[in-house]
């Protein structure tokens, strides 16, 4: 028997109960559909939400435009041989020059099974990351990235990402203490792919794009002059994510803890 | 609606619950997490007219969304009960070797075997489904499968 076998055989013994089988279904296609006995009432409904629908097109028109701009950075640039595809987005790569400090790389082994089920022994190379403040990583680059007042010595988790060539490809900062005052607190995303990067580090980390992104909204700044995404998912209530391009450059602001407003308060205050 | 929604349950019911186990290897939190995972389906009924294999897909995401939000959640709660906690662990273990040592792996590694080996989802799948990248699993997998080894010993096939 081989080792997927083992697994799938093992898992059998793992079940869900009759009595959680039995609550699920209650819950849901049992559950008695209750019929409305204000039919007037439900159709006055139906006309004003029609009303509001044609407006909500022209808005939905506008989201799914942004949505399409901030979350291109998912879509790699190569092809499944490896064929190098340039992505037809403007405004979504930046130059990095290639003297910037390196957060390095080690070689991992592994073993992998291809199409005719041998076993093939490949090697990868796995991306390193170094801690840095603000400060450092901007002297370094050459460039500004967005922050605020006096949070230039932040710590920011540095990685590089190199191209098949070596030649650097992208670079991908964490600030997770960007904003901290009064219990609030906001951590800031940095995704910079250079303008020759032959893939993409999609840098998308947890965010979510199946599970239910809800709530959307485009905000506009007049501080860096961007539409900005903001958006809820369905399954963390607390947890807010604002999405922009600005001079090439991704930036995600994700929190737990502030307020739509207060989010773009803090979006109003970003600056070079 | 009913009738899709009772036949994807049935189809899924126990994958997902498998899934829900292999994160948190607790059953009161993974029965929790199974209910949240397919009321979340039933009120989505735009979900239920795709093609089973991306329903699946959906319920998967769903299911490491809510693992993760209950295991945030109730942090502080399982760190005071820390010791009762690690008592019905233990009793909840599995008396399977292999199931065992699956679960003995770092969370991380844990779901990345479940849906390599049990689900059968090529690397390229597992990284769409979980949202990083293709060389990052293959290094969980790499991983996974040493420490596997170095569990079940002759148990486990060199691969």
């Amino acid at each position: 028997m081989n080792n997927k076998k083992k697994i799938k055989k093992a898992y059998l013994d793992v079940n869900i109960s009759n009595d959680l089988e039995r609550k699920i279904l209650n819950m849901t296609v049992n559950k008695e559909v209750k019929r409305t006995k204000f039919k007037l009432a439900y159709l006055a409904l139906v006309a004003v939400l029609l009303t509001g629908f044609s407006l909500s097109l022209v808005y939905a028109k506008e989201i799914k435009e942004v949505v399409q701009k901030v979350l291109s950075l998912q879509v790699g640039k190569g092809d499944e041989e490896g064929n190098t595809i340039k992505i037809n987005v403007n405004g979504i790569t930046h130059d990095i020059p290639n003297t910037v400090k390196r957060s390095g790389t080690k070689i991992v082994e592994y073993n992998d099974v291809d199409e005719n089920g041998n076993i093939v022994v490949k090697k990868l190379k796995e991306n390193l990351s170094l801690k840095r403040t603000i400060k450092e990583v901007e002297k370094d680059l050459g460039f500004p990235i967005l922050k605020l007042q006096n949070n230039d010595d932040n710590e920011v988790t540095y990685t590089t990402g190199e191209n098949t060539d070596g030649t650097i490809s992208s670079v991908e900062l964490e600030i997770f203490n960007f904003y901290e005052e009064n219990g609030k607190k906001c951590s800031m995303d940095v995704d910079i792919t250079d303008d020759n990067a032959d893939y993409i580090v999609t840098g998308a980390g947890d965010i979510d794009v199946i599970g239910g992104k809800v709530d959307e909204e485009i905000y506009h700044t007049d501080t860096i002059k961007e539409d900005i995404l903001i958006y809820a998912v369905d399954w963390d209530d607390s947890r807010l994510t604002a999405l922009f391009y600005h001079d090439g450059i991704k930036y995600s602001l994700l929190t737990n803890t502030m307020t739509r407003s207060e989010l773009k308060n803090l979006l109003d205050n970003l600056k070079y | 609606m009913n009738d899709r929604f009772a036949e994807i349950f049935d189809l899924y019911k126990n994958d997902i619950y498998r899934l829900a186990f292999s994160y948190t290897k607790n059953i009161s939190d993974s029965d929790d997490i199974v209910q949240n995972v397919f009321v979340k389906l039933y009120h989505k009924g735009e979900i239920l007219e795709k093609e089973n294999k991306d329903i699946k897909k959906w319920l998967i995401r769903v299911c490491i969304n809510e693992c993760k939000t209950l295991l945030l959640s109730s942090w502080k709660k399982k760190i005071s009960f820390l010791s009762e906690k690690e008592e019905n662990i233990e009793s909840e273990m599995p008396s399977n070797d292999v199931l065992k040592a699956v679960l003995e792996l770092p969370k991380k590694y844990r779901i990345v075997t479940y849906l390599y080996y049990y689900e059968d989802y090529k690397i390229k799948e597992i990284a769409q489904i979980l949202k990083i990248s293709e060389t990052n699993i293959q290094t969980r997998l790499a991983r996974a499968r040493k420490q596997l080894k170095e569990i079940l010993k002759e148990v486990w096939d060199n691969e």
